[in-house]
């Protein structure tokens, strides 16, 4: 850094920019404080769901409670993780994810561009029925639409947990909608001009500047379905078609639980996610960077 | 610059009326994979909740629903319970609605920094969103222990006597506030993507004319994020009267000590998986649905006022 | 974008197969499709840990009875209510599952009644051996489930704990007030020692001693319909009081506060201070806490439940019990299962793993099971008179009893002066009772 500024001092120009740089540092230093001092907020409970995963059964409700196991039960990993199949869930659950990312991006993508771009009567009051259709629980249509999966012949398969994705998701849309309207018009009215149809429009121009939402789209349903407990419950009934979800609950009872494993099967199922989430938002920047399309 | 563009429209108005209807078809086709959904899949069910909440209807029975009128309706009118759930749906979403709003904002500012390691801390952030509720209920209720949770004998550290939280009914609901910012990283990766979308040149522009940095975000960045504020409001509003799954690991169930947090979902869950009363709690959805419905619209007939669009085509 | 959803397809077409081959039924599935095997579905809400016993409890029948496959589907205990309703109602049930209906509503649930295949088979229900096993699966005579269970109260005390504070261990002939002289001593809050262990809304004198009763009150009558009348009863009044004294006059159980700190609230609270090694003495449930017991990390022991001098004892106890669903379509199957799992021949597979108490008495002789110190303490209590728990016999307790819960909320955080209790009680159970008179008036319209 000595060196730098010492380099930097022989030119004019540079001198009048050196308070920014000084100032860009503390701007920096601040910043980096900031966000160390909330990770550990934000850590904690996550260390603390480390050491619970890590000790004895009966160190767990011990009262004073035990921060630091001892002994370090690293055989919890291994006890919780061949305590069930959780290769065939994960197997089962990837699958599940892979089918409703694709449905989901492929779906809200298309709908969200009738909502946010094509005129057409009728637009905004479906916009708000579709938002209306996120305010009635599930619980209350569980079973009605159990009983319409099971005429269709679904139940037990697959199907009802893949096939809605295809069909959109509102709360996406909505995210889609939102972004997409942030959008200057000009492009697609530019475009138009070289001739491009509605789609083309659709897939080469907007969609490539979309990439923040749509990652954000994958990003988080990878979670939901990842996470998703009553829809599996619900609908599968045969023990090798079960996923991660209804696998870690499985270590949670009325009367007895496993809290060690709970965690320490938390803990790995976490890793894909996070390892998602780091690369797409990698993708995100690259997306914004390499389309400089800017109004 | 949207004032360029309409020079440019009265070539195109010649051939609106071919257009239009050409477009009225695609916006249609567009839209179609969601309309097809919602009446094969969506419809239905909706409209047999809607039917049963003029029944009553034991679903752990094997009798058929019977049809009771309003009953479960005005029945809810007079459930002291019922109003209660209402008053501790609004107190949350009163609290946690605007502060996630305004930490998840500042969070994603400084995460949008470009310098290194952010990637890092993005992802760390949004950590908490990703571990499955379970999980994250149980954690909470360690650090909400009275005596040896992490809050308080931190809160002892600075010479506070901390409350007993869950335990208390005057203190569980704040619980639950805290507890819900801890998943804000959430909300932030969103904020995240509009942020990224305003263009670097406007700040360069707004900082050569002396604009400090509080003006460049009043001026800069909360309007064009308008949009995405929007959205999280409006998600906000929707997700305060679905909070479910952590309450229930928090309170066994119960709703706390004297209903302190007995949420709307979660007294609808007890009508309709504990108690059964099917019809009863699916007229409790229609009416939680018609309240959230209304604070909705109210918030998309004001955003006009506040939600500032690149492109503005009505 | 187009790289992207390239991976993704990528994945699909590696992951189909892997999963397709999962669902291709294996030699020995087919085999037995050839062979005209029936297929019956059996559903549990048990956590992995006692999974093998189910296991194994469907594997022996699967020896006995070559032509039927058994499945058994263990569902998290979280969603459990959640999905046998919602597949019920949907019509899909399971041909066998643990079914918690109140007798009364039997007659209108979706459990099979039983008594012509018991008749069939000659099944005797008397190898069941508390009739109160009986009271919870019949209603009017006729039988709707089978029990798998049947968990017992008794006393559970910390050896350790008792000798190290030099007080003499529980006998059989203790009396209540010996329970709370030895607990005062047990007790010493600061080091976050107490004598008894407690559980919330009541549970310490309903749900799992039968405390309530030996005072010679009840929350609810018999049949569950009324309120008044027993809920605001001099003897309720005084196990309340009792209730109240043990958390705030004598202060031998942990306060709330610190309760939460052993388990969240309705999941595993049961027995955890116990187990911990905070709690010196705890009213276990025989079938769910043995399994724990196993690990506690200090001596242990078990009497019979106290009572007041000169009352009678009571049992506390309660099945759990299997029903077959109306709609299946392997009555004949499903029926077989259920005689299996309830006799005593699955109740010596049972007896091995000790997860629950088997509910037979050929079991408890065979394996001597009466003669180990540890179960004596359920053995003895077989005799005693006993009732149905409230929330068992009232079908609409659930939906009624919260101004009752948050009484008992209101006395662990002392806010309600015990002077007051009478008046309490008489407003609540007022507010039951109409609850009740709704919810009935309903159900008969």
């Amino acid at each position: 850094m000595a060196e730098d500024s010492g380099r930097l001092s022989r030119t004019s120009a540079v001198a009048v920019r050196f308070p920014i740089i000084r100032g860009c540092l503390v701007y920096a230093g601040t910043i980096y404080a900031l966000l160390i001092a909330l990770s550990v907020i934000v850590l904690l409970p996550v260390l603390w769901m480390l050491s619970t995963a890590l000790k004895p059964q009966s160190q767990i409700f011990a009262f004073p409670p035990v921060y630091l196991p001892h002994p370090v039960l690293w055989s919890n990993f291994i006890d919780a993780l061949t305590a069930q199949p959780f290769a065939l869930y994960a197997r089962n659950t990837l699958l599940l994810v892979v089918i409703n990312v694709i449905g989901q991006v492929f779906s809200c993508t298309l709908i969200a561009y009738g909502f946010a771009r094509l005129r057409f009567p009728g637009r905004n009051v479906l916009f708000m029925i579709m938002l209306a259709t996120l305010l009635i629980p599930e619980q209350i249509t569980m079973i009605p639409l159990f009983v319409l999966y099971r005429t269709l012949g679904w139940v037990g398969t697959y199907l009802p947990l893949t096939v809605p994705s295809f069909f959109g998701n509102a709360f996406f849309i909505f995210l889609l909608r939102q972004y997409m309207l942030t959008l200057p018009y000009e492009l697609d009215e530019a475009a138009r001009l070289d001739g491009c149809s509605t789609w083309q429009i659709l897939y080469r121009i907007l969609v490539p500047l979309c990439f923040p939402p749509l990652t954000i789209i994958v990003v988080y349903t990878f979670t939901g379905v990842y996470n998703d407990f009553l829809g599996p419950l619900i609908y599968l009934s045969d023990p090798n078609t079960f996923t991660l979800a209804i696998g870690l609950a499985n270590f949670v009872g009325r009367y007895t639980s496993q809290w060690n494993y709970l965690m320490a099967a938390s803990l790995v199922i976490l890793l894909p996610l996070l390892v998602t989430y780091y690369f797409a938002q990698r993708h995100l920047i690259g997306g914004i960077a390499s389309f400089g399309v800017k109004g | 610059m949207a004032r360029t563009v309409d020079l440019a429209r009265p070539a195109i108005r010649r051939r609106r009326g071919r257009l239009a209807r050409k477009e009225m078809l695609e916006g249609y086709l567009a839209i179609s994979p969601w309309l097809i959904g919602l009446l094969v899949f969506a419809a239905l069910p909706i409209l047999a909740s809607l039917g049963l909440s003029f029944t009553d209807w034991n679903a752990s029975s094997a009798q058929a629903p019977a049809w009771i009128g309003l009953r479960n309706y005005s029945d809810l009118v007079n459930d002291e319970y019922f109003w209660t759930a209402l008053r501790v749906t609004f107190v949350y979403a009163l609290l946690s609605v605007p502060l996630n709003l305004i930490v998840g904002l500042f969070l994603s500012m400084l995460l949008n920094q470009k310098l290194r390691g952010m990637y890092l801390f993005r992802t760390l952030f949004y950590l908490p969103s990703v571990i499955a509720g379970v999980a994250t209920a149980t954690l909470w209720l360690w650090i909400f222990n009275p005596i040896y949770g992490l809050l308080n004998v931190i809160l002892a550290k600075v010479g506070i006597a901390g409350p007993a939280w869950l335990s208390d009914p005057a203190w569980a609901l704040y619980a639950v506030v805290i507890m819900s910012l801890w998943g804000v990283g959430g909300g932030a990766v969103i904020y995240l993507a509009g942020l990224q979308n305003i263009p670097a040149h406007l700040y360069e522009a707004a900082s050569i004319d002396g604009a400090g940095r509080w003006a460049q975000l009043r001026h800069i960045t909360l309007p064009l994020l308008s949009p995405t504020i929007l959205f999280l409001l409006v998600m906000g509003i929707i997700g305060a009267f679905q909070t479910f799954t952590t309450v229930y690991v928090l309170t066994g169930g119960t709703g706390g000590p004297e209903q302190s947090v007995l949420f709307f979902m979660l007294y609808l869950y007890q009508k309709a998986f504990q108690d059964f009363q099917m019809g009863y709690a699916s007229a409790m959805a229609w009416i939680g649905a018609a309240i959230a419905m209304v604070l909705a619209l109210l918030v998309f007939k004001s955003s006009p006022l506040w939600v500032h669009y690149e492109s503005e085509r009505t | 974008m187009r790289r992207l959803f390239a991976v993704l397809i990528a994945v699909v077409v590696v992951a189909v197969p892997m999963t397709r081959s999962l669902s291709v039924p294996s030699t020995a599935t087919a085999a037995r499709a050839r062979a005209n095997i029936v297929t019956i579905t059996w559903w549990n809400p048990d956590i992995v840990a006692w999974q093998p016993t189910y296991q194994a409890l469907a594997r022996a029948f699967m020896k006995q009875y070559p032509h039927i496959a058994v499945q058994v589907i263990n569902i998290p205990e979280s969603g459990y209510a959640t999905k046998v309703a919602t597949n019920i109602a949907g019509g899909k049930g399971p041909d066998v599952w643990v079914n918690s209906h109140t007798p009364e509503q039997y007659p209108t649930s979706p459990a099979q009644p039983l008594n012509s295949f018991m008749a069939a088979d000659h099944v005797n229900p008397n190898i069941w051996f508390q009739p109160a096993v009986s009271n919870a699966l019949t209603y009017k005579g006729i039988y709707y489930s089978v029990p798998r269970d049947m968990g017992i109260s008794a006393l559970a005390y910390n050896v350790d704990a008792f000798n190290k504070a030099h007080v003499a261990l529980p006998t059989d002939r203790w009396t209540l007030m010996d329970m709370v002289a030895a607990a005062k001593k047990l007790t010493n809050a600061s080091q976050h020692h107490w004598g008894l262990n407690y559980e919330g809304g009541f549970g310490t004198i309903t749900d799992l001693s039968p405390i309530l009763w030996d005072f010679g009150g009840s929350f609810v009558s018999d049949d569950g319909h009324k309120a008044v009348g027993y809920m605001d009863s001099p003897a309720t009044i005084k196990a309340v009081q009792f209730d109240w004294d043990l958390i705030n006059t004598w202060k031998v159980v942990p306060p709330a506060t610190v309760m939460g700190s052993f388990g969240i609230a309705g999941s595993s609270a049961q027995g955890n201070a116990f187990l911990a090694g905070n709690a010196a003495l705890d009213p276990i449930d025989g079938d769910y806490a043995i399994g724990d017991l196993k690990s506690a990390s200090f001596k242990w022991g078990e009497a019979i439940y106290p009572t007041l001098p000169g009352h009678p004892h009571y049992a506390y106890l309660y099945p759990a019990g299997y029903s077959m669903w109306r709609g299946s379509t392997h009555k004949k199957e499903a029926w077989a299962l259920m005689k299996f799992i309830s006799s005593p021949a699955a109740n010596a597979i049972v007896a091995k793993t000790l997860f629950w108490t088997p509910p037979t008495l050929a079991t408890w002789k065979q394996f001597g099971l009466d003669k180990i110190s540890v179960w004596a303490a359920f053995w003895k209590t077989r005799t005693f008179q006993t009732k149905l728990p409230p929330w068992i016999a009232a079908q609409f307790w659930g939906d009624c009893t919260t101004p009752l819960m948050n009484l008992s909320d209101k006395i662990e955080r002392d806010v309600v002066a015990r002077a007051a209790i009478p008046a309490q009680l008489k407003a609540i159970a007022q507010k039951v009772q109409s609850c009740f008179d709704r919810d009935y008036a309903r159900l008969h319209r």
